[in-house]
């Protein structure tokens, strides 16, 4: 039974591992989408993807222990689904980014990922 | 052991949340990642309960276990699991028929394995409350609904008068559309129409040996003495004559229009239970086919009645219902606008189009039927306006009248 228990553990650290993974893919796209919603160009698709990605965190983050990350997420998604304007909404996501990164690095206390210099958490495959 | 599928698109949180819920030793966690997943989980093994996530992608949870409840005979309990957090939301999912509604946010497993264990112990109780008011319903002497005999007692009935010693009539009779009514106008109204037409057959009949049902849609009546076969059709018309009614009802004015089928024991059927079993067979087919009186042998009746294009009562032409008359005192303005109901009491807005208007009240309609409170706040989107508060007036199906109380 112990040896069950140590298995499930062990499957959850590495969920949890990937979940720190696709954290800072999707802080990697929120700052493509942030750059793209801030030129002139149709930032209809931008917001678009942004939202669907703050909706996934929101829902998710608390479940892999990152609740705050999910409340910022949150903030986020209703905020796109306001009518703000491109620059209002690129510094939102500007800020969900960097919230992101930032709780990464508290959790792996990797430095690097706070200031965007890796792109995977320690111990992860990538 | 409990058997529940979890569907979420995410395959990360779908494997983090099974893990959770597997910690509980009387779940048992099938995996889904979207509708087709799910709807193999479901042919495949016994699912005793859903949990769904609200955004799926290409399709919101609500419309997949919308689907759930409307097609499946026996569908399992859904609890909805959504990042949303939207009281809109957790309302349109009850109102459909949701169990349970549990935000993604903060979520605790124990939370969630609660929530599962309410909704399929509640589902267990109405299937028990179910078959206990069914077991009670098929003891009872009288339909609740109509007062008239029950289906169990009618079955006794012609068990018991088996053989008669002479020819005995028995009519089957039921109101002409009443599927048509139900699907148009909503159950409450078609039934209610029902038991008019049902109290209208008592009236006609209380000379008869015995009347009730057959069926929750088909009346029986045997006739109260031995007729000779010459005296069917005039007994049968003359019933038809009776029956055929017009009843009012809210904004609706329904045609009780009889369908009427008689056989004679033991021409038609060797007992009475048989002779009643072929008059509603003749019962069905002269729904199918308009005639208003049918008989199921044509030599047991005089030949001038045998046609059936010679089978027509007063009502035959009437259309099954039709909108009364305009009632308002002032002309309605044709309109298709947005509005939202405001229930102060539930703190909630309930979308609505505004299909007319006119100084006195409007005509809305709703995607879904439920049941709309006496008096709410009626606001029109985008017209700058403040709500108004208005009174309901009337309800058919979907759509609502209502009148302005400012």
């Amino acid at each position: 039974m112990q040896g069950n228990e140590q298995a499930v553990t062990a499957r959850i650290e590495a969920l949890r591992t990937r979940f720190m993974e696709r954290c800072l893919d999707d802080a990697e796209t929120f700052s493509r989408l942030s750059a793209q919603l801030d030129s002139p160009e149709d930032s209809g698709e931008a917001r678009v993807e942004a939202r669907s990605r703050a909706h996934r965190l929101a829902g998710s983050g608390s479940v892999f222990g990152f609740e705050d990350l999910s409340e910022h997420a949150a903030e986020l998604q209703q905020h796109l689904d306001t009518d703000c304007a491109d620059r209002e909404a690129a510094r939102g996501i500007r800020a969900l980014t960097d919230h992101i990164r930032t709780s990464i690095a508290s959790a792996t206390g990797d430095d690097q990922v706070a200031s965007g210099e890796t792109g995977h958490p320690p111990g992860s495959n990538q | 052991m409990r058997h529940v599928a979890v569907v979420d698109d995410d395959p990360l949180f779908l494997e983090r949340i099974s893990l959770c819920l597997e910690d509980d030793r009387e779940l048992h966690v099938a995996r889904a990642r979207n509708r087709s997943e799910l709807t193999e989980l479901l042919r495949s093994q016994p699912i005793d309960c859903v949990v769904l996530d609200y955004n799926l992608g290409e399709e919101t949870g609500l419309v997949i276990g919308h689907s759930l409840v409307v097609e499946m005979k026996d569908a399992p309990p859904i609890v909805m699991l959504t990042g949303e957090g939207s009281e809109r939301t957790a309302t349109k999912a009850f109102r459909i028929g949701f169990s349970d509604y549990v935000s993604k946010r903060n979520l605790h497993a124990d939370e969630l394995s609660a929530a599962i264990h309410g909704a399929i112990e509640r589902r267990e109780q109405e299937k028990q409350s179910t078959e206990e008011y069914e077991r009670l319903r098929r003891q009872l002497s009288f339909d609740a609904t109509t007062g008239l005999h029950s289906a169990a007692h009618i079955a006794k009935w012609l068990e018991d008068h088996s053989r008669p010693r002479d020819p005995q009539f028995v009519l089957a009779v039921t109101i002409r559309g009443l599927a048509g009514l139900r699907e148009k106008l909503g159950r409450d109204i078609a039934d209610r129409a029902f038991n008019k037409f049902a109290k209208n057959l008592m009236s006609a009949t209380d000379s008869y040996k015995c009347v009730g049902h057959l069926d929750s849609d088909v009346l029986v009546c045997v006739p109260g003495n031995a007729l000779a076969k010459s005296d069917m059709r005039r007994v049968v018309e003359g019933l038809a004559r009776d029956l055929t009614s017009r009843f009012e009802i809210q904004r609706v004015g329904i045609n009780l229009v009889p369908v009427i089928a008689g056989a004679i024991c033991p021409t038609d059927g060797e007992t009475l239970t048989e002779a009643a079993m072929a008059a509603r067979g003749a019962l069905e087919r002269a729904s199918e086919n308009e005639p208003s009186i049918a008989f199921v042998s044509q030599s047991s009746i005089t030949a001038d009645a045998a046609s059936p294009g010679g089978d027509s009562t007063d009502g035959d032409d009437a259309q099954p219902f039709e909108e009364l008359t305009e009632r308002r005192h002032d002309p309605r303005r044709r309109m298709l606008k947005h509005g939202q109901i405001l229930i102060q009491s539930l703190d909630t807005a309930i979308d609505c189009a505004i299909k007319d208007m006119s100084n006195r009240g409007a005509r809305l309609h709703f995607d879904s039927h439920f049941s709309i409170p006496d008096e709410f706040l009626l606001r029109i989107v985008g017209s700058g306006e403040p709500p108004r508060r208005v009174v309901r007036r009337w309800q058919i199906g979907n759509g609502v009248g209502v009148e302005f109380k400012d």
